[in-house]
């Protein structure tokens, strides 16, 4: 009789090999369409926009913005529970404000704590954009990640604030994207951008991860980044300007006119704001007073702390104040489920809501 | 907010290790005095900063070590650049012994309970430190220290404890010299209350030693209460230093020299059997060896009558040693420590031998002295100072305990302070000298110690806890010192007076009144 032998271990050898392959024709792959996934469009549907490969890569100073206010903008949140069907979520965003190397003021929200059903959370997503100002245009099929795009509607409305705040030369910078998303709609986005304008003051989105993509696959940044080490050397900031018109004879200007005519006002770049910074990013820039060179030299002032090279450090110090660092999340937690015992729900049920079987799978 | 400058919060640890958070730009010193509020209790806790270290908000363990990389390639890239919002991010922790707390009575107490979780650190106030001052002795040395920074407290032991012994140690530099200038200088004014023998193997305590330097010389008591013996006087300095042959003893010779066994049984025969009253070493000095193991010492080999012959010449040969029993000044020197004295005993001309050789001799007859008045009379004897033999290089003569059967330091060590007689052991090298010889020591005076040897051997024979102060003792300044004494609560901070400037403010004896206008008119007449 015939038996089969089993290996022990698999020998997927061949398929790493395979995936490697892959990823580098990937990011090899040619093109000059710059894209983004559906969720989070450059530009209005039917558009496109086009990157040629020779696009410039403009090398900049460094600008110490001297007296000049910086304003960051950033959210924390988690999902403490997800049932799937319902969730308990967690969220706050928080501004700081920063001039001369100091830090002088740090606001954030109370911690928001919700549970929500699908349909709570629709209605919760509809509140928050009331009071963005935005009337929501459509009935929503699903609502996923609601926490995030709750933590989101809360910083576009610090953004407001801070640019109402803000006075003509400051910066106002905010972490992620400044387009519209799923979520995001853009009669959200459009007034803030145009409150930028209007009140001369620099609205700048620094995008950690970025999913743009050009050509076909081939992530945006890194071969921006790749591309820029090959002309300007691995020891240079240097910024690109990826959508808008980079040779229109205002491009040097804060742009007047809304460019594409599709309402929003932020140029997309791709930079590294310092010589020795590990990473590039994509940086989206609503130019309320300065031209993109100096608006990079300002950028790149803000990014020399030695803690986080190349990254502004107002946001850096933003993200520390919202953030929701492990301990208070088992505090949370811990508190829920004391909370739920004292109302009567029995250990099992509390078990079997706030368990996680993957973690029982996983262990 | 506190009273006093505001240093920080507790956030634990235990009872004997308890740590603080300071600000970033809170500037600690090791060696640092400073005060734990516990308010629910009403006590308020005394620490001493024992290691400080920087904490950071980041959860990251290895942040510190890449911002530093960030900042050094920032300096390679010629772009040189700062950290953002310092104090925000970073921060100090101190860690702090507890030396005690006062309770609401105002009493102090030993550490046994941990202060309140999150109390205000601040400076002392002079309240806090106020039950100090009252087990503060006479024998002023110094001002409490704390850290770098002086506290208007004044730091002694009591004259009554020098009987108990004193050391002090430090290696060169750190201030020794003044140190002992300063001590004998406060038993100098203490009006006869106490008596001092110092060897001087220097010659720097009389006149300073160095230019700009004052010494027991300028000091206000000095022609009252000093005396001043020297092999080489200079003219109205001192008195010339003569000790008789017949006063030197066997034990005197093996304290000097170290001897083989065979040596130091022919040494007894020699003395034995030579003649007594320094005629054996004389002999031993002018004989013949041949001859003398043909006579009395034929049953000792001719090489070790030799060594005895040599060395014996040596000590003849001295200009201090003097055959006429008559013209010795042993009894003079004792006469003054009775008296209350200070007694320099410069032996900067003498070597080493020969200077163990004199203080062993003058120790001997002191201790002699002082045991025979105890058993014989009482009443005289209570009535004699406490004295103190103070001695360089203290390392020599106090090896082994062992050698207490014949070395006077070893004995003294041991049983002088039923004698009221103390030694103060000076030495740069702490860990040469017998461990049980150093618990006899009470006080220790400890400066400067580069050699974590002689930490360590201070460390576990010292009356009080160092075990946490290694740091500390190896960072001491010159003038800086540790002072431990079973009177003080803690091992006490202090920076020693400079001599230069401390005699300014000694008090002199009183000078005698002037005679009335006309007192005398008329009586000549």
């Amino acid at each position: 009789m015939h038996r089969e032998v089993q290996l022990l271990v698999h020998d997927y050898a061949e398929r790493v090999r395979d995936a490697a392959g892959y990823l580098s024709r990937l990011l090899a792959d040619d093109g000059t369409r710059v894209d983004n996934p559906t969720d989070e469009r450059l530009a209005p549907e039917g558009d496109q926009i086009e990157l040629r490969p020779d696009a410039e890569i403009i090398e900049m100073g460094s600008d110490p913005g001297v007296g000049v206010t910086v304003a960051a903008i950033d959210g924390g949140s988690a999902c403490l529970v997800n049932g799937r069907s319902f969730w308990v979520i967690a969220y706050r965003a928080g501004t700081i404000w920063h001039r001369d190397r100091c830090t002088f003021n740090e606001d954030c929200d109370q911690l928001n704590f919700l549970a929500l059903t699908q349909s709570d959370a629709k209605a919760v997503y509809a509140d928050a954009l009331r009071r963005n100002g935005v009337v929501r245009d459509r009935e929503l099929s699903d609502l996923g990640g609601v926490v995030d795009v709750l933590r989101e509607l809360a910083e576009w409305h610090r953004v407001t604030a801070a640019l109402e705040q803000a006075a003509p030369g400051d910066l106002v910078l905010v972490d992620g994207s400044l387009h519209p998303g799923a979520f995001l709609p853009p009669s959200l986005v459009t007034p803030v951008h145009q409150l930028a304008l209007e009140r001369e003051v620099d609205l700048v989105g620094v995008t950690k991860a970025s999913k743009l993509r050009w050509g076909r696959y081939a992530p945006l940044v890194l071969r921006v980044r790749r591309r820029a080490e090959c002309e300007v050397g691995p020891d240079a900031r240097w910024f690109l300007q990826v959508t808008g018109d980079p040779e229109a004879p205002d491009a040097a200007d804060p742009p007047a006119e809304d460019i594409g005519g599709h309402g929003w006002r932020s140029e997309v770049y791709v930079a590294r704001l310092a010589r020795r910074g590990p990473y590039a990013f994509r940086v989206d820039a609503v130019r309320g007073r300065r031209s993109s060179e100096e608006l990079f030299a300002l950028l790149a002032g803000l990014s020399d702390d030695p803690a986080f090279l190349g990254y502004p450090y107002p946001l850096a110090r933003v993200h520390q104040v919202v953030a929701l660092p492990g301990h208070l999340l088992a505090d949370l937690r811990r508190d829920l489920r004391e909370a739920c015992l004292r109302q009567g729900l029995s250990e099992d049920d509390v078990d079997l809501v706030m368990r996680d079987y993957h973690l029982t799978l996983n262990a | 907010m506190a009273d006093h400058p505001y240093k920080g919060r507790i956030f634990g640890r235990s009872v004997l290790d308890v740590r603080f958070r300071a600000f970033y730009g809170e500037d600690l010193f090791l060696g640092e005095l400073l005060v734990g509020d516990d308010s629910d209790k009403g006590r308020r806790y005394l620490f001493r900063v024992t290691d400080v270290a920087y904490g950071s908000e980041s959860s990251d363990e290895s942040w510190a070590e890449r911002t530093a990389g960030g900042l050094m390639a920032m300096d390679d890239a010629g772009e040189s650049t700062a950290a953002r919002d310092l104090e925000r991010r970073l921060y100090k922790v101190a860690k702090v012994s507890s030396l005690g707390y006062v309770g609401p009575e105002g009493h102090f107490h030993k550490p046994k309970s941990l202060p309140g979780q999150f109390g205000m650190v601040t400076e002392p106030s002079d309240a806090d430190l106020a039950f100090l001052s009252e087990r503060m002795g006479d024998i002023e040395i110094g001002r409490l220290r704390s850290g770098e920074d002086t506290v208007d407290l004044p730091v002694g032991i009591r004259g009554e404890t020098l009987p108990s012994h004193v050391g002090v140690f430090a290696t060169t530099g750190m201030g020794k010299s003044n140190l002992m200038k300063v001590l004998s200088g406060q038993i100098l004014a203490a009006a006869g209350r106490y008596a001092l023998l110092l060897f001087d193997p220097h010659g720097e305590y009389l006149s300073g030693g160095g230019p700009g330097r004052r010494g027991l010389a300028h000091h206000p008591w000095a022609q009252q209460r000093l005396r001043v013996y020297s092999p080489n006087p200079k003219a109205g300095e001192a008195s010339l230093l003569r000790l008789s042959l017949a006063e030197l003893s066997v034990d005197d010779l093996r304290t000097a020299w170290k001897f083989s066994g065979p040596q130091s049984e022919a040494l007894e025969s020699a003395r034995a059997l030579l003649g007594d009253k320094g005629i054996w070493l004389q002999r031993l000095a002018e004989e013949e060896p041949e001859d003398l193991k043909d006579a009395e010492l034929g049953r000792h080999a001719l090489a070790t009558i030799q060594v005895l012959c040599r060395r014996a010449r040596r000590i003849v040969q001295l200009p201090l040693m003097t055959s006429d029993p008559s013209q010795s000044l042993t009894g003079k020197v004792l006469d003054d420590l009775a008296d209350g004295k200070v007694v320099l005993v410069d032996t900067s001309g003498l070597e080493a031998v020969e200077e163990t050789l004199v203080a062993s001799l003058l120790t001997r007859s002191l201790l002699e002295e002082r045991a025979t008045a105890y058993r014989t009379d009482r009443e005289h004897f209570g009535r004699l100072p406490r004295t103190l033999v103070a001695l360089e290089e203290a390392q020599r003569v106090l090896t082994r305990l062992d050698d207490a059967e014949f070395n006077v330091f070893p004995r003294l060590a041991r049983e002088g302070r039923k004698f009221n007689v103390g030694l103060c052991a000076v030495t740069q090298q702490p860990k040469l000298i017998d461990a049980e010889l150093l618990s006899q020591f009470n006080t220790y005076f400890v400066l400067g110690l580069a050699d974590e040897r002689d930490r360590q051997i201070l460390r576990s024979s010292s009356k009080q806890d160092l075990s946490d102060l290694g740091p500390e003792i190896q960072t001491l300044m010159p003038g800086e010192a540790l002072v431990t004494n079973p009177e003080a609560p803690f091992a006490l901070p202090t920076r020693v007076h400079l001599y230069e400037e401390w005699i300014t403010t000694v008090a002199g004896p009183e000078p005698a009144k002037a005679r009335p206008d006309g007192a005398l008119r008329g009586f000549y007449d």
